[in-house]
């Protein structure tokens, strides 16, 4: 096992140097991204209870929280507030440590966070009360799309340019560098192409391409933006913190391009026997069963790469929040594949099961990784540790039992929901029956986010006051465990 | 050749053919559709398939408030366990036991909408032949439903939209638009719910929900004779 | 690289522990592809293949339902569908089933038992006014009375119906056996019944004298049976 480079003082003074010119941006979009985590978490609790009881909250000047508006300004809360700033801010960090960069000018990164926040100030209010354009996780008014494209481009091109300047002519492997590269390019790419294709071209479109495309972009974003973060966020700290290697770089490339040439077939499958043509959400499914490939070799280096340290676990809150984000992947893809047929997934189409799947992939995933990846990057760029291992603990239980309830009270609520729908003696019935049927469940989504909510809460309070500068003064990390172990003392 | 070059154009290769095989190309494609002509011999009928679209003003509404979250548009084949064909009052034929299976959504029923929208989820019933299923009912019920569903299906979850109707003091013998609402979700005496612009042209689109026109060449006898 | 020199004493210390402590960067192994993962991808591969072609529909963009045969109603035996019964022909084929409660005394054909029940073809009760006989049908009939020129005298006791049974039955009996008289429909039999609502027990014929000529009012559906004419009256002869 040979090492790059041995923790010498000039190295160890050179990353404090990128820790400190990543500083700013990086805090100060954990810091929005936060509390967008956190009113995404109210809003989704109350769409939850919105779903049986239509009558909670519901006054003459609370007109605006009807489902119809909180769903949408819930996921776009979850999206575009929390999931992707919490994405950029590990992205710029990721990058500048792999590549060896400091990030050069910081205050353009900030100018872009600040209008990025305001593009989803406006477009939340915009949802909630002039309503929404009801395009999937696209519905925000329509002047806002520029204002987003330009304020990721302004950061991606500073990654981009730190990689370049970084790796010339083939050196060595990077597939954390590889995956935030990829999620450069991507989102750009499915962004301009939804937005363009539905908002500007949109007159002289067939409403059903219209809405092909829009399929296509969820499922694109959840495939080529928030899994290659993730990833590479796993690839990083995983052997950054057992300080074993990846066992196989050849897996990594594999599973690398798999879901580069794979990623963007997907979407269509939503609409199956629906008014596309056919050989779309066919190949939508096909490809679905085929990504089970790239996750199962992820999974499988993973696994391989981290034997024998799995007990880290136990005391790092990174390495437990990666472990289970990482599993999430795995589960994500087969939830997908599920779905994506009409082998297994023609009771459950347009049912909860869809929400559930998004969560799995956009919670379960994405957000599990990312708060290890905080809970990694703050100290080092605030100065001073975590206050608390106990509010670290229960952040990780709470949100972990959550995410668990929700995506299998969602697929178990979308089956019965599905299943009531299509039952041969319900053709000529009312509503009512699939109502009943998956109300249980739906009682056990609002139960799971007053536990999500309840970790985030915490979870703000704690990251707010690391990033004023309010931690523990120490050397020491804030492990979860305070018995002394054999474990050197990584967090 | 530098990594990010090399890099640069395996993404390229990578996303950029699913983009064009499956984005752009159909998409242009499909804006090239035009409607069909029935044959009077072979099919019974004369005109063009689709004959109409949907009332485009009221579409903007329905999406402003966010239908589609609970309300699909769209008719699936009937296999793979799928019921959609069966579905009583989901066709043009809204008798007991209809005579034929609902046919399935094409391509061609969305192509005067710049945005067809399919739905998100169905925690409600499917709106594809909507405006079949409510001609029967007067404009007032239609908006009945809309401004308190609980007060047409006690067991309803879906929200009141009474932000798109006015109460307003009743004048002289009330307006003829004034719904008729029982009791526990009626205005306080002396006031009268009415439609503001918005709910009439939201009822518009609702009743312009008419996609069952059979598909030349796939005429059968008695659909015909149903046009 | 440099040592980067613009650090203050005090962000020293901390930031430097921070980074002292991670473990080293190394790099990746080179293992190569297990065999068995060779083998899942190609499973995964047929899999994924398989189901792209079965429903990719011949890449036919025209062709938006993958399914080639015509879907089997799934709803079970029970589900009657096909050219439509207009409300005549509703009423009738009810209405024989009905019938098969009153067969017992006037007989299949219609014709009742001599001297005992009256017939029901081409009697005057059955054709004339309609306020009578739903009277009959809902709570029978005791006493003298002459049909077609006979007389008879006996107590008639109808089961139980309901509206729209009565109705059936009526359009049933007032159309078989060569009889040709418009349909009783389910209103003007409920607005029978609320009229009468404190009757109990058979009627008298005298009772019922006034009601010889009076049709229930109410509005019979357009179709061909309305017509005192209906198209086609099923021959009680070819009825099982």
């Amino acid at each position: 096992m040979e090492t790059t480079e041995t923790t010498s003082l000039e190295d160890s003074l050179r990353r404090a140097a990128i820790d400190r010119s990543v500083k700013g941006p990086v805090l100060f979009l954990f810091a929005n991204a936060a509390l967008w985590l956190l009113a995404a978490t109210v809003l989704g609790l109350v769409s939850s209870v919105k779903l049986y009881a239509p009558e909670f909250l519901d006054s003459d000047w609370t007109w605006f929280l009807n489902y119809a508006r909180v769903q949408p300004a819930h996921m776009n809360a979850l999206i575009y507030g929390w999931a992707m700033q919490a994405g950029l801010g590990t992205m710029i960090w990721l990058m500048a440590r792999r590549t060896g960069q400091e990030l050069k000018g910081a205050s353009t990164v900030i100018i872009a966070t600040i209008f990025w926040n305001i593009a989803v100030t406006l477009g939340l209010l915009s949802i909630l009360f002039h309503g929404s354009t009801s395009m999937q996780w696209l519905e925000f008014p329509k002047y806002l799309w520029p204002i987003f494209t330009i304020s990721f481009l302004m950061i991606a091109t500073r990654l981009v340019g730190m990689f370049a300047r970084a790796h010339k002519e083939g050196e060595g492997f990077m597939i954390t560098s590889w995956y935030i590269l990829g999620a450069c390019f991507w989102f750009p790419w499915i962004y301009l192409t939804a937005n363009l294709f539905l908002h500007c071209f949109g007159s002289s479109l067939n409403g059903a391409s219209a809405a092909g495309i829009n399929a296509w972009y969820v499922n694109t974003l959840i495939l080529l933006f928030f899994v290659p973060v993730g990833l590479g966020a796993c690839y990083y700290y995983l052997p950054k913190i057992t300080g074993q290697p990846i066992y196989s770089s050849q897996l990594a490339s594999l599973g690398f391009w798999g879901l580069a040439f794979l990623g963007g077939w997907t979407g269509i499958q939503k609409y199956m026997g629906g008014p596309l043509p056919a050989w779309m959400p066919a190949i939508g499914g096909a490809v679905m069963i085929l990504l089970l490939v790239p996750a199962g070799i992820v999974a499988l280096n993973f696994h391989i790469s981290t034997e024998g340290r799995h007990g880290l676990i136990e005391t790092s809150p990174t390495l437990r929040f990666v472990f289970v984000g990482s599993f999430c992947y795995l589960a994500l893809s087969a939830v997908g594949a599920l779905l994506g047929t009409f082998w297994t997934g023609s009771l459950l189409q347009f049912t909860y099961a869809e929400y559930g799947f998004h969560i799995l992939a956009i919670y379960g995933f994405f957000s599990m990784t990312m708060f290890g990846a905080i809970y990694y990057i703050v100290p080092r760029l605030s100065g001073c540790e975590w206050l608390s291992a106990r509010l670290i603990r229960s952040h990780f239980w709470f949100s972990v039992y959550g995410t668990a309830a929700l995506v299998v009270c969602m697929l178990l609520g979308g089956l019965a929901q599905g299943a009531s729908i299509n039952a041969p003696g319900n053709w000529n019935l009312p509503f009512v029956g699939s109502i009943i049927n998956a109300r249980g469940y739906l009682i056990g989504r609002t139960v799971a986010w007053v536990f999500i909510l309840w970790s985030n809460a915490w979870f703000f309070i704690h990251l707010v006051l690391m990033v004023l500068g309010l931690g523990r003064r120490s050397v020491a990390p804030t492990l979860l465990h305070h018995e002394e172990s054999h474990a050197p003392a990584t967090a | 050749m530098t990594s990010l070059r090399k890099f640069v154009i395996g993404i390229g290769i990578s996303f950029g053919l699913p983009w064009l095989l499956l984005i752009v190309v159909p998409a242009i494609s499909a804006q090239k559709l035009t409607t069909l002509s029935y044959d009077k011999e072979r099919d019974g009928m004369e005109g063009a398939y689709p004959g109409k679209g949907i009332y485009r003003q009221g579409q903007l509404i329905y999406a402003k408030e966010g239908c589609t979250q609970c309300h699909t548009q769209m008719i699936r084949p009937g296999f793979a366990g799928i019921l959609d064909p069966w579905k009583k009052g989901w066709g043009s034929d809204q008798a007991e036991t209809p005579a034929q299976p609902i046919r399935p959504s094409t391509q061609r029923d969305y192509m005067f909408e710049p945005y067809a929208y399919l739905g998100v989820q169905r925690n409600g019933p499917d709106l594809t032949n909507a405006g079949y299923r409510l001609a029967d009912k007067s404009r007032l019920e239609i908006h009945e439903h809309l401004y308190s569903p609980q007060a047409v299906n006690k067991w309803s979850i879906m929200p009141g939209f009474r932000h798109l109707y006015k109460v307003q003091p009743i004048q002289a013998a009330g307006s003829p638009k004034a719904l008729k609402l029982p009791a526990a979700f009626a205005p306080e005496k002396g006031y009268e719910v009415v439609p503001t612009a918005e709910a009439e042209e939201l009822v518009n689109y609702l009743l312009s929900l008419k996609k069952d026109a059979p598909i030349p060449g796939e005429v059968v006898a008695d659909t015909a004779a149903k046009k | 690289m440099n040592q980067p020199q613009n650090f203050d004493n005090t962000d020293l210390d901390r930031l430097h522990a921070a980074v002292k402590r991670e473990n080293p960067d190394v790099v990746a192994g080179r293992e190569p592809t297990p065999l068995w993962v060779i083998v899942g991808m190609m499973i995964m591969t047929i899999l994924g293949g398989g189901y792209a072609g079965a429903y990719v529909g011949g890449f036919d963009s025209e062709k938006s339902n993958p399914f080639i045969e015509r879907p089997i109603d799934p709803r079970g035996a029970g589900i009657v569908t096909g050219p439509q019964l207009d409300a005549f022909q509703l009423a009738m084929k009810k209405g024989s089933t009905v019938f098969n409660n009153c067969q017992g005394c006037h007989q299949p054909t219609g014709l009742g038992q001599p001297g005992a029940i009256p017939p029901l073809a081409g009697s005057e009760w059955v054709l004339g006014g309609t306020e009578r006989i739903a009277r009959i049908a809902m709570h029978g009939l005791a006493g003298p009375v002459s049909v077609k020129g006979a007389s008879y005298n006996n107590v008639m006791m109808p089961p139980v119906m309901s509206d729209d049974e009565i109705a059936n039955v009526l359009t049933y009996v007032r159309n078989s056996w060569g009889n040709q008289a418009p349909m009783v429909t389910k209103q003007m039999v409920a607005k029978v019944r609320a009229e009468v609502k404190d009757h109990v027990g058979p009627w008298s014929p005298t009772d019922l004298e006034k009601y010889k000529e009076m049709n229930c009012p109410g509005e019979i559906p357009a179709g061909p049976g309305a017509t005192a004419a209906p198209v086609a009256a099923p021959d009680p002869a070819t009825k099982k």
